[in-house]
């Protein structure tokens, strides 16, 4: 028994603002693709990993299944975050390493046009007299007031941290700039981006300074957008067609980590260990090194610094 | 009147410092109420002042925040002693001209007015160490 398993569908949707389609619609729209994709059907999945972090219905994969097919499959509902919708592709994949499933659909989709800041905020107070509440007894919301836990306030510091570790010598906000315009630069090679425009230096280090030193085209602009994965096991695609067994890419490594603890990482996150402990992990587990592949890490969040967050 | 700090791991006597909950295992420090350790599981802390003097090991300055919140501030990370701490910076130009990594701040209190029974919250942030420096 082989104990490979295969992307044997995929699809993703165009990403931006969709006002017309809810988390469902998006969703629907990149699983019924990939299921075209793969020459499959729903009644062919034993599985299904749906991943919605924000902005959709709760248990968005049974609203899924209401639309395009009530199978009566197992649902695993997931939230994890930027990794939200690659959790839930590794849930199938381990659902059928498991050997409880021969193949699963996996779904991601998030809805956040218009959301605004993700985190922080000062809700009113409604109390008119100084009363401690919380973990920390804080007598007032501490965002803005004890630093900021605003996503793009928070990786501007981890950034800036990066720079300080590293004795940089030059201008933060020229170096930030730099990568966000070979990103900008990239995005117009894609069709599914949100912007595909390109930016220069001097625009992206003019525009609104929203948490220095990340002005606006570097933080991650709320959109919508869905995407979804065929998984299948190695063995029923033994059975499949050729044209199947040509299209399917095995999938040589899946991990998942979180950030084990290190001085000051609940003060400010430490993005770079758990990243370090993926990449590594990956690596051992496909049997190759970066000099031969490409790894990626996905999020949403505003993450200009890429340099620090990711080994490739 | 009655003084009330901004959060309770920040005390006013006999001198306004930061106070961290100490794992006896371990050593590791930490702000919020706490189950156990993170770092190795132990359940027992003990109370530990942190050094009032610091080190600005990051900083941003937040352009747009959430509404009530005035901007823009400079929000930094701070190694207080070896104790890692977040804190707005105060009575320093919100600009990266003057805010710069390295620089030593130390801590600072300040009103955050009276609330309605006449008790008066007390906020605290880091100011530069150096006095007139590049305020
Ligand atoms: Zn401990």
């Amino acid at each position: 028994m082989s104990d490979d398993i295969y992307i044997l569908g995929i699809s993703m949707t165009r990403f931006g603002k969709h006002p017309d389609f809810d988390a469902v619609d998006l969703g629907a729209q990149a699983a019924l693709t990939a299921l075209a994709d793969g020459d499959v059907a729903m009644s062919d999945m034993d599985v299904i990993g749906a991943g919605n972090l924000l902005g959709g219905p709760g248990g968005f994969g049974q609203m899924l299944q209401k639309q395009i097919g009530q199978t009566g499959v197992p649902v695993y509902n997931v939230q994890n975050a930027c990794a939200t919708g690659a959790t839930a592709l590794r849930t199938v994949i381990m659902a059928i390493k498991a050997g409880e499933a021969d193949m699963g659909l996996a779904v991601g989709v998030e809805k956040l046009s218009g959301a605004g800041l993700l985190l922080g905020g000062s809700k009113a107070a409604d109390r008119d007299t100084w009363t401690p509440s919380g973990r920390v007894g804080a007598i007032a919301p501490t965002d803005g007031r004890i630093g900021t836990i605003t996503m793009p306030g928070v990786f501007a510091q981890i950034g800036m941290q990066y720079l300080y570790e590293q004795s940089y010598a030059g201008v933060p906000l020229e170096l930030f700039a730099r990568i966000s315009q070979k990103n900008h630069a990239h995005s117009t090679l894609n069709p599914l981006a949100t912007y595909q425009k390109e930016l220069s230096l001097e625009q992206i280090m003019g525009d609104f300074m929203v948490a220095y030193p990340n002005t606006r085209p570097m933080c991650s602009a709320n959109c919508d957008g869905a995407a979804a994965a065929v998984v299948v096991s190695g063995d029923r695609l033994a059975t499949m067609s050729a044209e199947q067994r040509r299209r399917a890419v095995r999938i040589r490594a899946s991990v998942l980590t979180s950030d084990p603890y290190t001085e000051g990482c609940q003060v400010l996150f430490d993005v770079n260990t758990l990243t370090r402990r993926a990449a590594e992990a990956a690596y051992a587990q496909a049997g190759v090194g970066p000099r031969i592949s490409i790894s990626s890490s996905c999020t949403t969040a505003s993450r200009p610094p890429s340099w620090c967050t990711t080994t490739t | 009147m009655v003084m009330v700090p901004v959060v309770d791991y920040l005390r006013l006597e006999p001198e306004p410092h930061l106070c961290a909950h100490e794992c006896t295992s371990c050593g590791a420090r930490f702000f919020d109420r706490r189950n156990a350790c993170a770092a190795c599981g132990g359940q027992g802390f003990v109370d530990a002042a942190v050094a009032t003097d610091a080190v600005v090991t990051a900083f941003t300055i937040v352009g747009f925040a959430a509404p009530g919140i005035e901007v823009p501030f400079v929000a930094a990370i701070l190694d207080c002693g070896g104790t890692t701490v977040q804190a707005n910076l105060r009575n320093v130009t919100p600009d990266a001209d003057h805010v710069r990594l390295g620089m030593p701040v130390r801590l600072t209190t300040f009103s955050m007015g009276e609330d309605t029974a006449g008790n008066e919250g007390i906020a605290f942030a880091f100011e530069p160490a150096e006095q007139g420096g590049n305020a």
